[in-house]
């Protein structure tokens, strides 16, 4: 390299040699700034345009009714007010409503963690007979739409007099094939070693599962969880079903009721809707560092 | 630590593969015992029923006097190091040092002081914080060996703990398994595709070919009357070579005849010869390279075409073929030798070894 330099230099003295690589690397340095900003304003660009729906909800939430119904397009609102949120407040126990929500898909989504990941841990690393046979079985059950079994389902809570109760909401979701699976699919890719090595090691299968398994799979678990939740929290129509009181309801059905025909008010129910979907867009924010992270670089050889 | 036995162990995977047949061995307390073969000869399956990770299909498996067949390997107390590893990569060095330790409960002073000595063995003492992904090849190898040698189980098993590292670290290594052998007293396991670890490391060596046991014995004993050509040419580097021979008399002498070349036999290899029978029928000659020598009396002689020759400093290696079969001679590097030219090399008849054409077994009792 050196030598091709030098010989092109020959005849030019070493100032102009170094104002010219100045020159170059500057170029180079423009360049790669440019071709990053264009980059960001174009991320930008698409942002906004995927994000205005949701941007335009939370704006009219906070717009006087006035404003909304007019010929102008007002993206913005003149004179913002919490009064959309109050009304919402008012007319339905939201506060009570969002509760509800958080412990049944808390719940929800603990039990389904706990569940399919021991599910899926047996599956993927016991030998027992019939292992897969039995996982099939399982699977098998994904074909079943949940439409088709809600009329027996609700026959047989409603049998046990549970109807309007949280254990209604929460028991019949404690597991979930779609987990298993996931879990499983996740697990295959866990290096089959290092198991057997704590088991020589003498570790038992409970051990095993907290010490190694579960930080070693955090990203799997941080995704589920953030899928288990937001389908928890999004549920409808079971709730719809067995749920009748005003203690019991859950935010999705708790939202239908500002819908009212005598007294419609668009801007007080999507006040309502924004308050209701900042608790899952938390959750995913929280979440979505789980998501990214990989935990396995190093874990064999290298 | 502890004795080992296994009688007529066999294992069938589900799939019908028959990967380990009949197979009958003592391992003796502190004992270094090698298995060693070609890939896929069931060394690994052998090693993974001891610790109880596969299950034995039939046979059994006594430690200590104890039948372990149905014990879960946490039961067996045995301690196992890995090709691949198998490092926590979320643990730091001394996390997964320690884990064993912890696993049993031991109290922390003890795991600390325990942690350390290992450490300070296999000279990782300044590497106990961080985590495996920030370790090398040879660091993380390391690791693993203190991650068992921690513990005081019954015996150790190693299943080509060396084949991920690079020549060098690996030469370095095994002699740092000896040492570790030594000074620990240890039952070792060990399995190796490698002939020269096998050699170097073992007091006592398993050659396995295709499930089955050819041969367990002491290094030299497989080098100098290995029971059959697989485990003669399988033993030693270059290996062996073999020529198909006729055995004949010529002047009141027993001679083995091939191409050409005519070699006389030793009185006893003469008389063993006569004994069972093999006067007039074809051998196998197997003769290693470096027993090939520069000079040596003219009856001993074979002439070999170099095609190629090999320097390898202390020696060179020079390949030809007689009849068809190639041929490899170690010798001094000052043996006047070309590629292309025509050389006498003399053989050593007191250590050559003849094989039956058909059992392929060993015909001279030395
Ligand atoms: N889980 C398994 N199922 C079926 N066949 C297997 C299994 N594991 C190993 N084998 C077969 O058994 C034979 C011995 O394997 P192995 O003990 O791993 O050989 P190696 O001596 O190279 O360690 C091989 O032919 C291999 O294909
Ligand atoms: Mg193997």
């Amino acid at each position: 390299m050196e030598s091709v330099i030098e010989m092109a230099a020959k005849d030019i003295n070493s100032d102009e040699l170094e104002n010219f690589k100045k020159k170059i690397l500057k170029k180079a340095l423009f360049r790669r700034r440019a071709s990053k900003l264009i980059l960001t304003i174009l991320n930008l660009f698409v942002a906004l345009f995927l994000l205005l729906p949701l941007l335009y909800a939370v704006s009219i939430a906070f717009m006087p009714s006035n404003e909304l119904f007019t010929t102008n397009l007002n993206l913005i609102p003149s004179t913002p007010t919490f009064n959309n949120f109050r009304q919402a407040m008012a007319k339905i126990p939201l506060k009570r409503f969002i509760v509800n929500s958080f412990v049944v898909a808390g719940f929800i989504t603990m039990g389904q963690i706990i569940s399919c990941s021991l599910a899926a841990f047996s599956f993927s690393f016991l030998d027992f007979k019939g292992k897969n046979v039995l996982f099939m079985l399982v699977m098998a059950t994904m074909m079943i739409p949940g439409e088709a079994t809600i009329i027996s389902n609700y026959l047989t809570v409603s049998s046990l007099k549970w109807l309007d109760t949280y254990q209604v909401l929460i028991i019949p979701y404690l597991t979930s094939a779609m987990g298993i699976f996931l879990f499983r699919q996740f697990y295959k890719s866990f290096p089959i070693s290092l198991y057997e090595s704590a088991r020589i090691d003498g570790c038992s299968n409970l051990r095993f599962i907290y010490s190694i398994l579960i930080p070693l799979t955090k990203s799997a678990i941080g995704a589920m969880a953030v899928y288990t939740f937001i389908n928890a929290w999004n549920m409808y129509l079971w709730p719809l079903l067995v749920t009748g009181s005003d203690k019991m309801r859950t935010v999705q059905i708790g939202i239908g009721m500002l819908d009212s025909v005598d007294s419609q008010s668009i801007s007080m129910m999507i006040a309502g809707v924004v308050m209701i979907i900042v608790p899952s867009i938390s959750v995913f924010i929280i979440g979505q560092k789980q998501l990214i992270r990989g935990m396995f670089s190093g874990a064999v050889k290298g | 630590m502890a004795s080992l036995s296994l009688v007529n162990v066999c294992k069938t995977f589900k799939n019908g593969q028959i990967a380990v047949k009949d197979f009958n061995l003592d391992i003796k307390d502190e004992e270094f015992l090698i298995l060693v073969g070609p890939s896929g000869c069931g060394k690994s399956t052998t090693l993974r029923m001891i610790a109880g990770l596969e299950e034995i299909s039939s046979g059994e498996l006594w430690i200590d006097g104890a039948l372990m067949n149905l014990t879960v390997p946490q039961k067996r107390d045995l301690a196992m190091v890995f090709q691949s590893y198998a490092l926590y990569p979320h643990l730091t060095v001394y996390e997964n040092i320690a884990f064993s330790l912890r696993v049993r409960n031991i109290p922390q002073i003890e795991i600390e002081e325990r942690v350390k000595k290992a450490a300070d063995i296999l000279c990782i003492r300044h590497l106990l914080d961080r985590k495996p992904f920030a370790l090398s090849g040879g660091q993380k190898q390391r690791v693993a060996i203190g991650s068992v040698i921690v513990r005081k189980p019954k015996a150790y098993l190693m299943d080509e703990p060396l084949s991920n590292l690079d020549a060098k670290l690996r030469t370095q290594m095994r002699v740092e398994l000896s040492k570790i052998h030594k000074e620990l007293g240890a039952t070792i396991i060990y399995v190796t595709h490698d002939q020269v670890e096998a050699m170097t490391l073992g007091t006592k060596i398993v050659v396995m070919n295709a499930g089955v046991i050819q041969q367990a014995a002491p290094p030299e004993v497989l080098y100098n009357n290995p029971v059959n050509k697989f485990v003669a040419g399988f033993i030693g580097s270059p290996s062996m070579n073999f020529i198909p021979v006729w055995v004949e008399r010529r002047e009141e002498r027993i001679c083995i005849v091939f191409s050409n070349n005519r070699l006389f036999l030793n009185e006893d290899n003469a008389h063993c010869l006569i004994e069972s029978g093999y006067l007039g029928r074809r051998v196998y000659l197997g003769i290693r390279p470096e027993d090939f020598h520069e000079t040596g009396p003219k009856e001993q002689a074979i002439k070999l075409k170099v095609e190629i020759k090999e320097v390898l400093g202390s020696d060179i290696l020079l390949h030809g073929k007689i009849g068809g079969n190639p041929i490899c001679g170690r010798l001094k590097p000052d043996f006047p030798s070309e590629a292309g030219t025509e050389v006498s090399i003399f053989a050593d008849m007191n250590r050559i070894l003849l094989f039956d054409l058909d059992t392929e077994e060993n015909i001279l009792d030395h």
